[in-house]
């Protein structure tokens, strides 16, 4: 199979085979997989969410809102990574927020959301995929509703591709003084540049691999 | 209308539970309209910072005499006048009546914010026999949102 760009304007597609290298940046550092394996997530029922009943609710309001809330079907353990991509099933508007406080798709002074005019100009839904990678680093949802009349149902529905990774430690055995010994000061060094993601380091003690953003930055 | 003007755009049976009847009537049911004696009954209100064509309507009556349908939207007059869009449509008592979208002028319905002669854009309906506003006439419309 092919592998695609992360952000392919295609269907949905495995973004590193078994055995590849990824590096994934989460909880504010960069760290390296292998992927140990990967499998698709088909859209299905299971894989569809009401926030209306997830907030206890009867109803989502008027020109209102269900404030962000922890989506339970999509978290997963550590060793889990998600690539997802989702979009309403009936008239709301869906907003991302990973970690809970730090918002996906938006920038300075804007925040993106998917509506269900997203997947008529974007077929594939590229646009709405993003990550999910282990535990308590869950995604919220936030959900609006921008019709003029209280709506009793803001389902969504999501798929992709589920992965199963293993963190990587690098080989730093031929790190060693003039005299032979372990440089413990340059290894510290070099795990901290693969932790900071820089390129030239993680291609040399590390080597090739796809960088995924797993969270909001 | 050209199918073309709607292809691709949202459609569905506008069916949110917002339709009434009457300027300030209580809402009836999500799926179909019956005209009040008011008058200018709500048919479809429109979202903020969206359009819509209509695509359908429907109606029916058992009233005796033919019915006179105009479709329109509600001006920002301080008394809303009715804006219409439409030709005025004939109901015959007792049969379905209807237009679908190739027989629709490809009016658009928006927001038009100009105080007094601007207008609302939402979808209202008055139904008139021999001149008189009449209550009773079942109306359904489908659109397509442009958003």
């Amino acid at each position: 199979m092919e592998v695609a760009n992360i952000y392919d304007n295609g269907p949905l597609s495995l973004v590193a085979r078994i055995k590849d290298t990824i590096s994934v940046y989460t909880a504010k550092k960069w760290a390296h997989y292998q992927v140990a394996y990967a499998e698709p997530w088909p859209r299905s029922s299971p894989l569809r969410v009401d926030l209306v009943a997830l907030a206890g609710a009867t109803a989502i309001a008027a020109n209102g809102n269900i404030t962000k809330r922890l989506i339970p079907i999509l978290q997963v353990t550590d060793g889990e990574m998600l690539c997802v991509r989702f979009e309403p099933l009936d008239d709301v508007e869906g907003v991302i927020w990973e970690q809970s406080g730090t918002g996906r798709f938006n920038s300075r002074n804007n925040h993106a959301r998917v509506d269900m005019a997203s997947g008529l100009r974007d077929p594939y839904l590229a646009g709405t995929t993003f990550f999910i990678m282990g535990h308590q680093r869950e995604m919220n949802l936030e959900v609006q509703n921008p019709n003029p009349i209280a709506l009793p149902q803001a389902r969504f529905q999501f798929f992709g591709f589920r992965y199963v990774v293993e963190e990587i430690s690098p080989d730093l055995s031929s790190v060693v003084t003039q005299n032979g010994q372990p440089d413990k000061q340059k290894q510290e060094d070099i795990i901290r540049q693969l932790a900071a993601g820089d390129k030239s380091t993680v291609a040399q003690f590390i080597g090739p691999t796809t960088w995924l953003p797993a969270e909001g930055r | 209308m050209s199918y073309l003007i709607t292809q691709g755009r949202y459609t569905g049976m506008i069916a949110k539970a917002n339709n009434r009847s009457g300027a300030a009537g209580a809402a009836i049911g999500p799926g179909i309209v019956t005209s009040s004696a008011v008058g200018a009954d709500l048919i479809h209100q429109i979202p903020v910072g969206r359009s819509f064509y209509v695509t359908k309507l429907m109606w029916y009556h058992a009233l005796a005499g033919t019915v006179l349908l105009t479709f329109g939207t509600l001006s920002n007059a301080g008394v809303p006048a009715m804006v219409q869009m439409f030709p005025v449509q004939v109901a015959l008592a007792n049969v379905v009546g209807g237009r679908i979208e190739e027989e629709l002028a490809g009016v658009e319905f928006m927001l038009n914010s100009v105080p007094l002669v601007g207008w609302n854009g939402n979808l209202i309906v008055t139904a008139t026999l021999a001149g008189v506003i009449v209550a009773g006439v079942q109306i359904s419309a489908e659109l397509a949102e442009k958003s």
